[in-house]
């Protein structure tokens, strides 16, 4: 270090040596606790490296398949006769109130065009928008009961992913990694791949690190080939090029670097990775290679298959490579182009089922057959269900106090259906599961205790549940 | 990197920046017309206290570099160590381009002379003169790759990227 600069501390390093040194001794007990402190924030030495749950662990990974705009229940996990009597009448008072965002008290039920069938050796009943999933009925968790305190899309979003209906708090995705850390040391953790049609009302606070460390952050997939951002060369420079850059900055690091300096190995570490993840990680995006047999399996190549069963594909790719959390979203940009049918709840079901069916069963198979089901936690669903009640005729509006969800994998006890709605589908009646419910049991089989994974911030111990969940024990 | 490469822009006050990001990124936006380029270039190199701060639409650089949520109130910056940072300083296009802008700086002024251009990059980037391992070893590298890669080795060292 040249004397004629003035010196600015470092603070990680003279501080550390200052308090060590400090107080006839003392100083070294204080200095510990400091370092536990640093370490329980995820520290800065390596806060990707693989970290011990809290408990024994079932799944290693979490796939969540997103149905943006908030699926109909009744259009595809929960059956309602009565809706179909009652189809043109005003709801009977003795279902109670619900809120919407657009629809009125007065509106009239609207019954479902859709039938019906027992699948599978469990007999859970599964619509005929979903031919390729209801063969794979006996593997699913079925979650009838679910509910959440918002009726708006980026709310409700918020809740769904983070716990709360505000802005600004971490993603799950965030907080698994934070807890387990990464397994790959050439992917990035936590994945989030959205519809090419666009993004979606919440933005992307709803999948962010929000207070926790930046190294907890989703990596966006773009559409295409090169999804990931900075993967690519600048124009102009070759990889041999580059590598060589690499080096001249190791080395004239080294060529100061004091002998215990943590913090600096860490910065030199996180380029070694930053050159594999360019170099090892094209082959895992690239799906072309995979064989055709698997690309039939997944509806890629032909539509209207091709763009969803590609993610999903892609998502199995990460995870067997290492990645904790991908979310795979189905809808984005405008309303009807997610499944957020306000004004035709048939043509646009039909349309997003066709889209996600195939690739969601072939996901769920392809996982199945590699023997990576078990180890990886699969859930389907989306910010909210849709309303019993009529909107603009044929369509249905956005429903929080009763929608269905599943999960699938990851150790959790398939072929059962969790709770039930009453008989209109209105609301969550019995073991109804708020989404703090579905993010406690997330997290249990990550082996993860939802007081255990903590956070400070602000002056609190921050987590992702807001209020405490429970475990769905039906199912774990 | 602004400042090394002479290429600050040290105007003060005026109305927020928005700068080129990459076309994905507007794409995520809700409303992809409402981020409006600055049309003067010139714009673009102001320090970054005066680029807008949008919530949905993090600047890639910024956010990689611990740059609060905007959303919550921040009582205290992270500060983190992690690849998509190394990422982002190599093949990211601000430090590509100001690395570039760097180099032909040092050619003018080191006149194409090798030990020079060291001397001058280091002075320029890190406060101090290089040791005689360092001036070696970058001897070394210029004799036979670009400058410009050198110029990023430079934006890439810890001497730079902390202040000791």
């Amino acid at each position: 270090m040249s004397s004629s600069v003035p010196e600015h501390v470092r603070v990680t390093r003279t501080r550390r040596e200052f308090i060590r040194d400090s107080f006839c001794g003392f100083g070294s007990i204080a200095l510990a606790a400091m370092l536990h402190q640093q370490q329980a924030r995820a520290g800065v030495f390596n806060p990707l490296a693989t970290r011990a749950s809290h408990h024994a662990a079932k799944a290693k990974a979490v796939i969540f398949l997103f149905m943006a705009g908030g699926p109909s229940h009744l259009e595809t996990f929960d059956p309602k006769p009565l809706l179909n009597q009652l189809h043109g009448q005003p709801r009977p008072k003795e279902f109670g109130e619900a809120k919407y965002q657009f629809v009125k008290s007065d509106a009239k039920l609207l019954g479902s065009k859709r039938t019906f069938a027992r699948y599978g050796k469990s007999g859970i009943e599964v619509s005929d928008l979903f031919p390729h999933l209801s063969s794979c009925v006996d593997q699913l968790a079925v979650i009838r009961s679910c509910y959440g305190d918002m009726v708006v899309h980026s709310a409700a979003q918020y809740e769904l992913f983070t716990g709360r209906i505000v802005p600004g708090y971490p993603s799950m995705g965030s907080w698994i990694t934070y807890g387990l850390g990464s397994e790959s040391d050439s992917l990035p953790a936590y994945v989030v791949m959205p519809d090419p049609k666009g993004a979606l009302e919440a933005g992307q606070p709803m999948y962010s690190n929000g207070f926790l460390p930046a190294v907890f952050q989703p990596t966006m997939f773009r559409p295409g080939d090169r999804p990931v951002l900075n993967l690519d060369l600048p124009e102009g420079v070759t990889l041999a090029q580059r590598r060589r850059t690499l080096d001249l900055i190791r080395d004239l690091n080294r060529a100061t670097l004091g002998p215990a300096d943590e913090e600096f190995n860490a910065r030199i570490n996180a380029y070694d990775l930053a050159f594999k993840m360019q170099t090892e990680s094209p082959k895992v995006f690239d799906v072309s290679r995979e064989p055709q047999e698997t690309l039939d399996l997944y509806g890629i190549g032909t539509q209207p298959t091709h763009d969803y069963g590609r993610r999903c594909l892609l998502a199995r790719k990460l995870v067997e490579s290492g990645v904790r959390f991908v979310c795979v979203v189905a809808g984005g940009g405008p309303g009807n182009m997610q499944w957020d049918a306000h004004n035709d709840i048939e043509e646009n079901h039909l349309r997003k089922a066709a889209e996600t069916d195939q690739p969601v069963a072939g996901l769920l198979k392809d996982l199945q057959r590699r023997g990576m089901l078990d180890s990886t936690l699969v859930v389907w669903g989306g910010e909210f269900g849709r309303s019993p009640e009529a909107e603009s005729g044929k369509g249905r509006d956005h429903h929080n106090l009763g929608f269905t969800m599943w999960m699938a994998g990851g150790g959790i006890k398939g072929g059962q259906v969790v709770g039930a709605t009453d008989a209109i589908g209105l609301r969550a009646i019995e073991n109804p599961v708020h989404f703090r419910d579905l993010h406690t049991t997330i997290l249990h089989q990550l082996g993860l205790a939802q007081s255990q994974l903590t956070y400070p911030h602000l002056g609190r111990n921050e987590r992702l549940t807001f209020v405490e969940g429970q475990v769905i024990s039906q199912i774990v | 990197m602004l400042v090394s490469s002479g290429q600050l822009n040290p105007k003060v006050g005026g109305p927020s920046v928005m700068v080129p990001v990459d076309r994905e990124l507007v794409r995520l936006l809700y409303k992809p017309a409402q981020w409006e380029v600055a049309r003067d270039g010139a714009e673009h190199h102001r320090r970054s206290i005066y680029l807008i701060a949008k919530r949905n639409l993090r600047l890639p650089f910024m956010e990689a570099f611990d740059q609060p949520a905007l959303l919550t109130s921040c009582g205290r910056r992270e500060s983190s160590t992690h690849a998509p940072q190394a990422l982002e300083m190599l093949n990211g296009k601000l430090s590509n381009e100001l690395a570039e802008a760097f180099a032909q700086r040092l050619e003018k002024e080191a006149r194409g002379e090798h030990g020079l251009i060291v001397e001058r990059g280091y002075w320029l980037a890190l406060g101090r003169a290089p040791t005689f391992r360092e001036r070696s070893l970058a001897i070394d590298f210029l004799s036979a790759q670009p400058l410009k890669e050198f110029t990023l080795a430079l934006f890439n060292l810890n001497g730079f990227l902390y202040v000791q």
